[in-house]
């Protein structure tokens, strides 16, 4: 049996024809279909046999800088998958059409397809896949290195996903991606996971970046922070200590159709991209659709406005994607960390009531250290304190929820600035909001570390001992 | 709260007024109050006023941005404009009718600060807001941070090169998606911001405050008397919503006159644009405001 596969890059979507032929039986199966086109490292193996009904189209997709393909299995049939870091499979689950796949031509059957990775595969055509690749790379964007990544800059989706997938190669020893679910316009959603192989027992700190789409400062400090963890956790001491017992664990865009949105079309845009009342009203406000308190507060049930709370308690898809990936490791989850903009403030639970965590005080001490740290760095000054008594009333928040599910240390960070320039904070104050960010940041894990693994209070202790010997055997010489 | 009967050293016109602390400020407001205050702006001697000890700590650096919004605007000087820096004392009233008057020290820094020049100017402010209805009263007074001359100079400075660029100006957005302002419109933005900041204080209410958080849509118009006149779309970030309310401004200035400005916002989530235009001209620079 030969496959052929025929692929032309329409904006920002791949369609692709697929002709499964049986030159012997001479029979000659056709499906065809479009995906947004995003890249993922993939060799995958079908489960299902050729005669299974329900169908399921699987999309090569070549990115023209990586030998990477994407498949499109979630938004366009009953399986969706969960990991992809090798062999992918297509998994049953339940319920898991998008409207985009249901808008998609009905399929003739199934098929199956190796990556490119894997050669020989199915004994597909590669020199007719070949011709088309070719093609493809005459349309796209040339190549970009990481060594050439700017970190002063704000990069499009399409650079983040590179980038994450060059951090990944880069790092391969201490950097894994994870999938963790598909956005309203069918895009995956994707994590990296900082991880030092060890034996030690690891707990976790969670980082998300832009869930309200015009705070282009936070995935750039997402991406700031991995790019400091990874250039020196081999020399810096501080942070391969932490790398000793912590996981990172880092999502650099959760709301990614609004982020694109941002690029494309409104720069101001803050919700997701979710399609309300028949089509004449978009987006639900990410950090009103969790499940803490929910619309009871500084949310609204108006889709028409910017803190619209969907149409239930993690009725988004991305509200969901992230729950579930959180739900699933909360009890070694110690830290949860959100990046916004803008105001300047390090803000601890709560937003939906003015009563106070059981752990108040430390996270106020811990979060008042963080800004003096962050003050050191540049002079600037960060506010710190809960939600509701600094900022506003807010219910359905994530940080809210990661504290109420028993996650600790739960603060919303908003960058800068003041309001000089609000979200359309200009490239050039990039880095000195990162490297001051950075700072805070480590404050806080520095003291979550303190917390859990005590080792510093015996090497005082030590140091202290020996000071005071040396100084007693000094005195008795006088 | 009960005023000492001290005499206060009297402020002349065109010295600093020292950095008062709070005490001394609101004697001076009781002492323009005995010579016949605008209304409204009565004192803690007024009956039904109490000491509001749950002000939310939010609301004093709302009161601190407007009494800014104000003082800039009244400046009438886009070279010289400020912005927040701290909320250094505050005291706070409400009565029965929960309108509430907040008393203010905080610092301030200039927005377009000289080489090595980040020095602080103190500024004393009362803001009245009478519940949830916009324009709230303010009284502020601020410490000079540029001398009089070289702030006349600077605007005269502006308002030349604005006269210099493209007649109308063919711009997208002042700063661009990436945060970017040319250098050849950083006046248009600081001239848009003067503008802005009078409209930000006629729509801040107790609830909803207002930062600027984009600049479209800017035309360019000639007048007989050489003044610059100038219309523009400028996008407002209401906080406690999180909306971006479009407003169309229409401002005349010419430097070390007062500004005059209409504008007309959109209401959030109507397809037509509200109708009603406001108009707003400059106040006289009184007594209390020296820089």
């Amino acid at each position: 049996m030969t496959l052929h596969y025929f692929m032309d890059l329409v904006g920002p979507r791949a369609c692709v024809k697929l002709v499964l032929e049986d030159k012997k039986k001479k029979k000659k199966k056709k499906s065809n279909g479009c995906v947004f086109h995003y890249f993922l490292k993939s060799a995958f193996e079908d489960m299902m046999g050729v005669n299974e009904t329900i169908a399921c189209i699987l999309f090569l997709l070549r990115h023209t800088l990586t030998e990477l393909s994407y498949l499109d299995c979630g938004s366009l049939c009953p399986y969706a998958f969960s990991e992809i870091l090798g062999p992918l499979t297509c998994r049953r689950s339940t319920g898991f059409f998008s409207s985009l796949g249901r808008k998609m031509k009905p399929l003739l059957g199934t098929f199956y397809i190796l990556g490119m990775l894997v050669p020989g595969g199915l004994g597909y055509d590669r020199s007719l896949a070949q011709h088309r690749q070719e093609v493809v790379d005459e349309i796209v964007s040339p190549w970009r290195s990481l060594e050439t990544y700017s970190y002063n800059r704000y990069h499009p989706m399409e650079e983040i996903y590179q980038w994450m997938s060059q951090i990944r190669e880069k790092y391969t020893e201490v950097v894994t991606q994870h999938f963790l679910g598909m956005t309203y316009e069918s895009r995956p959603m994707y994590c990296l996971k900082i991880s030092q192989p060890s034996n030690n027992p690891k707990k976790i700190i969670w980082m998300d970046c832009g869930i309200h789409a015009r705070e282009w400062i936070a995935p750039a400090f997402c991406q700031w922070f991995v790019k400091e963890i990874l250039q020196n956790y081999k020399d810096n001491s501080r942070i391969r200590r932490l790398l000793k017992n912590l996981d990172f664990y880092v999502l650099p865009v959760l709301n990614i159709d609004g982020y694109i949105y941002t690029w494309t079309t409104d720069r101001l845009w803050r919700k997701s991209r979710s399609s309300h009342n028949n089509g004449t009203c978009f987006g639900t406000d990410l950090n009103r659709n969790f499940n803490a308190s929910w619309c009871s507060i500084g949310a609204s049930h108006n889709c028409q406005e910017l803190t619209f709370c969907g149409t239930g308690p993690v009725s988004e898809p991305e509200t969901k994607a992230v729950s579930s990936f959180i739900e699933s490791k909360k009890e070694n989850i110690v830290c949860f960390l959100t990046m916004h903009s803008y105001g300047q403030l390090i803000l601890l639970p709560y937003g939906y009531t003015t009563n106070k965590p059981s752990n108040h005080e430390e996270l106020i001490q811990v979060g008042q250290k963080a800004a003096n740290a962050l003050k050191a760095k540049h002079g600037t000054n960060y506010r710190v304190g809960s939600s509701a008594d600094i900022l506003y009333a807010t219910s359905g928040s994530s940080r809210d929820w990661a504290r109420d599910i028993g996650i600790p240390f739960s603060y919303t960070f908003e960058l800068r600035d003041n309001g000089t320039y609000g979200f359309v904070l200009p490239e050039a104050q990039i880095q000195a909001t990162c490297e001051e960010a950075m700072e805070a940041v480590l404050s806080v894990l520095d003291d979550v570390y303190e917390k859990y693994w005590h080792s510093n209070s015996a090497e005082k202790a030590t140091s202290t001992a020996v000071v005071l010997s040396l100084l007693m055997s000094f005195i008795s010489l006088l | 709260m009960q005023p000492l009967r001290q005499p206060l050293p009297a402020s002349r016109r065109g010295n600093p007024l020292p950095a008062a602390p709070l005490l001394a400020l609101l004697l001076l407001l009781a002492l323009q109050e005995a010579a016949g205050a605008p209304a409204g702006s009565g004192g803690p001697e007024d009956s039904g006023w109490h000491q509001d000890t749950e002000l939310p700590r939010r609301l004093l650096s709302q009161a601190a941005r407007v009494a800014l919004h104000f003082f800039n605007f009244r400046a009438g000087s886009p070279s010289a404009l400020r912005m927040l820096a701290e909320v250094q004392e505050s005291r706070a009233w409400i009565n029965q009718k929960k309108e509430r008057k907040v008393d203010l020290v905080f610092t301030t820094e200039l927005y377009n600060p000289e080489e090595g020049n980040k020095r602080l100017g103190k500024c004393s402010a009362r803001v009245f807001f009478r519940n949830e209805k916009p324009r709230p009263a303010v009284n502020v007074t601020c410490a000079q941070l540029i001398e009089k001359k070289k702030r006349h100079e600077k605007d005269y400075q502006l308002y030349k090169r604005m006269k210099q660029l493209q007649n109308p100006v063919d711009v997208v957005s002042i700063p661009d998606n990436h945060g970017h302002i040319d250098p050849s419109l950083k006046p248009i933005w600081d001239l848009a911001f003067l503008g802005s900041s009078y409209v930000m204080w006629e729509k801040t209410t107790q609830f909803l405050h207002y930062y600027m958080a984009q600049l479209s849509r800017v035309k360019q118009w000639k007048t007989n008397d050489d003044a610059i006149d100038f219309g523009y779309t400028v996008l407002l970030h209401e906080f406690s919503t999180q909306e971006i309310i479009p407003c169309h401004i229409h401002l005349v200035w010419y430097p070390g006159k007062p500004l005059k400005v209409k504008d007309h916002c959109q209401e959030p989530h109507t397809p037509e644009e509200a109708s009603g235009t406001e108009e707003g001209s400059a106040v006289a620079p009184t007594e209390l405001s020296n820089f």
